[in-house]
């Protein structure tokens, strides 16, 4: 159940229908009488959501012509991961902010320590690194490992606009489990300076563990991000 | 085991939380057989401000059990953790003494609660002095901020709580498997 008043909730759809686009600035937002019908709520509840809009200065009335979007509201400057989120960038986008995303590199290796390991019939890896902006900022990077025993023409995919698991799914390995460890740690000296953060600084480190529904490890991800964007949230059961 | 001037010193002293399972920290410090203790610095009843009223769903002012404490384990201060209860749920806990054992033991002991499910944020932040002092930490020092709500039956609101650790005691491991 939603703890928030009714015409909280009203404020938050109105504002997440100006962030995606779903209303321009300048549109004309629909009537008191109409959203009233339209969500089985008493108009006042209604009128309150608008009128705290206009004191926010997201809406303008213009008398005997209606409401309109005046501005666009500030996007949330954290990214919630956890709780289902499959993808780093399924993330962001979920976040409402516009995220970017640069291939640092990607190549072939030959599978070193703990690789050998989680790949033990690929002698050789992928290694792909990528860099995601949030607005134009930097805030994560991701070191991907896959095993090329499943992979390959990894040149034919566009990792920086398309996700790993998009292509992984495309070669019919998509994981079908996740295994994920979070903890905090000092950022890595070597990138300190891309993710534009003091060397010594904290930063929430993931580990992915991927595996198909064969149950093969198919993917095994470091994620080093910035926590100034980063508040991962989750929920617990009791499990008798 | 490491050595420290002649005292022995148990290194990586963390506890790994499974985030799909609600767990007492307590109970994961005793499975990895660590020592611990308790230091108290509040219990006292207040009235509920916005926030907390918010948080339990209680009208503002409310009476709540406010409970901070600070887990000592292997000898080194390791979180500060406050809670926030409705006190209608725990009438005379300021009374019991919860310095030596589990908190929630005690309250499904005492009033037979207990917590079902948690929500929670994990966040890290600059120290602040009071931390700074209770942690033992350098200036500049950033700790990890864990705040959340946990809840009883039919998903009702019982406990709102703060965790501020040092970034090295808490790991987090979660699974998840994907549906067709």
């Amino acid at each position: 159940m939603n703890s928030k008043a009714l015409y909280e909730q009203l404020i938050d759809s109105i504002k997440k229908k100006i962030i995606e686009g779903d209303y321009q600035v300048g549109d004309k937002i629909m009537s008191e009488r109409a959203m009233s019908e339209m969500y089985g709520i008493n108009r006042l509840t209604v009128r309150k959501a608008i009128k705290n809009l206009q004191n926010e200065g997201f809406l303008r009335a213009i008398h005997g012509k209606g409401t309109f979007v005046n501005k666009i509201p500030e996007v949330q400057d954290k990214v919630e991961l956890g709780n289902g989120e499959v993808s780093l960038s399924m993330s962001i986008r979920n976040g409402g902010l516009n995220p970017s995303r640069i291939v640092l590199s990607l190549k072939k290796i030959d599978a070193f320590g703990d690789l050998k390991e989680y790949f033990p019939n690929s002698p050789q890896v992928y290694e792909l690194i990528r860099l995601s902006f949030i607005n134009g900022k930097p805030y994560a990077i991701q070191e991907c490992y896959f095993p090329c025993s499943f992979f390959n023409e990894t040149e034919r995919f566009n990792f920086a606009e398309g996700s790993l698991y998009d292509y992984m799914e495309m070669h019919g390995h998509y994981p079908k489990k996740i295994i994920s460890y979070l903890q905090i740690k000092d950022v890595l000296e070597k990138y300190a300076q891309v993710l534009e953060i003091k060397e010594g600084k904290k930063i929430f480190f993931f580990k992915y563990h991927g595996y198909d529904k064969e149950e093969n490890m198919i993917e095994f991800t470091l994620s080093y991000n910035k926590p100034e964007f980063t508040s991962f949230q989750f929920s617990t059961k009791r499990i008798e | 085991m490491v050595y420290n001037g002649g005292k022995p010193v148990k290194k990586d002293v963390y506890i790994l939380r499974n985030i799909n399972k609600f767990a007492s920290v307590t109970d994961a410090i005793i499975s990895r057989e660590f020592s611990y203790r308790y230091h108290v610095l509040e219990n006292s009843i207040l009235e509920s401000n916005r926030f907390i009223s918010k948080a339990l769903d209680i009208p503002l002012a409310s009476k709540v059990f406010c409970f901070e404490k600070v887990r000592v384990v292997e000898d080194e201060p390791r979180s500060i953790e406050k809670v926030y209860i409705d006190y209608k749920k725990v009438p005379g806990i300021e009374k019991l003494d919860l310095s030596k054992e589990s908190f929630y033991s005690i309250l499904s002991r005492e009033y037979g609660i207990e917590i079902n499910q948690s929500e929670e944020e994990i966040l890290i932040v600059e120290a602040n002095e009071k931390e700074r002092q209770l942690l033992n930490l350098k200036i500049d020092s950033e700790v990890l901020l864990i705040k959340g709500i946990t809840y009883i039956n039919n998903y009702e609101p019982f406990e709102c709580f703060e965790i501020v650790s040092v970034t090295d005691f808490y790991k987090f491991r979660s699974v998840l498997n994907l549906d067709e």
